[in-house]
């Protein structure tokens, strides 16, 4: 369906599919952002999955007081996040940031023509792929264990202390409680690499994201790592298994995964900026 | 493994839902006038789901795009937005 007049509304985008998969899908029978159709705006090989908003409503200076509502955040982001997912069982989705609102329909056709073949290649290098989101838990103790029985640089020092006179030692013990501080993020950095190692056959693509701090995540044990993966749909199953596969090496570590997906490609779908 | 279904517990995966709807980065050019723009989720080790809102853009006029509602940078904190990324009832495998 094409656009034919919307009035005094603005145009909400949720995000850039390829026109020759509109012919197979449906775009969701949702109700918009704000409780208007949803349809599509087409431009070459590209269509705008988009929706009319109450101009006075999705202002910028009404949105900057709404992203302040907690609940209005929360609700409307799962909103966006709920059609972009629809779309993506049917096609590939080029999402597009949460509240990207053009004021008219000009506007929008000049951004896509504009971006047209940034967008265009985008979608067909995310075609067929979804992201999968894993992050790895560690209990800190026993982690901290481990290095102290097996860093080899740690065994080395703790080695070289009992040959020490008794002053000595006590003086070397801070040195070695430094040592396996150090060699503690030397192990975590590489149990990145070898996980990392250990997908690299399966998966297109990674982001290393930050880790969230236990007041976020209301853990006992820390997040040690927190990564996207951009996967082939069909190798999804083969991903899950070898994460889980994975985790049987960290296990005596203190180390548990945390997977979410499929999500649509948010993290693999930025652009460089242009200034 | 511990893996959750994206709609399983809001509460747990709104935080990651932000994370990734929330400047994705693929708006780039001032055509958007209007835009959420560049929400810096910063929640390591804070308290704040989200700490601060900034123009992505700045000041910025198009000569295509009619009049440009936000100029210049804003800042906020969101006291209220903090998500709580709970233990939930996952499902081992």
């Amino acid at each position: 369906m094409t656009l034919t007049k919307i009035g005094t509304d603005f145009l909400y985008v949720y995000g850039v599919i390829l026109t020759e998969e509109l012919q197979y899908s449906e775009i969701p029978s949702l109700k918009g952002i704000d409780q208007k159709p949803i349809y599509t705006k087409k431009y070459k090989d590209l269509a705008a999955v988009i929706t009319p908003v109450n101009a006075p409503n999705f202002s910028q200076q009404q949105i900057d007081l709404l992203v302040k509502d907690a609940e209005w955040l929360k609700e409307k982001a799962f909103h966006h996040h709920e059609v972009i997912a629809a779309i993506q069982n049917n096609a590939t989705v080029l999402p597009l940031s949460f509240c990207t609102i053009f004021q008219k329909e000009t506007t929008l056709e000049s951004f896509l023509s504009e971006q047209y073949n940034d967008f265009y290649q985008k979608l067909l290098s995310l075609k067929s792929k979804q992201e999968w989101n894993v992050k790895m838990f560690c209990q800190t103790e026993k982690a901290l264990e481990y290095v102290i029985d097996h860093n080899p640089a740690v065994l080395e020092l703790k080695e070289k202390l009992t040959l020490m006179p008794k002053g000595k030692q006590f003086l070397m013990r801070k040195k070695l409680e430094n040592l396996i501080a150090a060699q503690f993020e030397v192990e975590h950095m590489k149990w990145w690499q070898e996980i990392n190692q250990e997908l690299s056959s399966i998966v297109q693509d990674v982001n290393l994201r930050k880790n969230w701090g236990k007041e976020v995540t209301e853990r006992k044990d820390d997040m040690i790592m927190n990564a996207d993966y951009l996967v082939e749909t069909n190798n999804a199953e083969q991903f899950l298994n070898k994460v889980q596969e994975i985790e049987k090496t960290y296990t005596t570590l203190g180390c548990t995964f945390h997977v979410t997906g499929p999500w649509p490609p948010y993290h693999f779908s930025k652009m460089v900026k242009e200034t | 493994m511990e893996r959750y279904h994206l709609f399983e517990n809001k509460e747990m995966t709104l935080l990651d839902l932000l994370d990734g709807i929330i400047d994705t980065g693929v708006v780039v050019q001032g055509e958007i006038l209007i835009s959420i723009a560049n929400i810096d989720l910063i929640v390591v080790d804070l308290k704040l789901l989200i700490s601060s809102i900034e123009s992505a853009f700045g000041p910025r006029e198009r000569n295509n795009g009619g009049e440009v509602i936000m100029n210049g940078t804003d800042a906020l904190r969101l006291e209220q937005g903090r998500a709580r990324i709970g233990e939930i009832s996952a499902h081992d495998h």
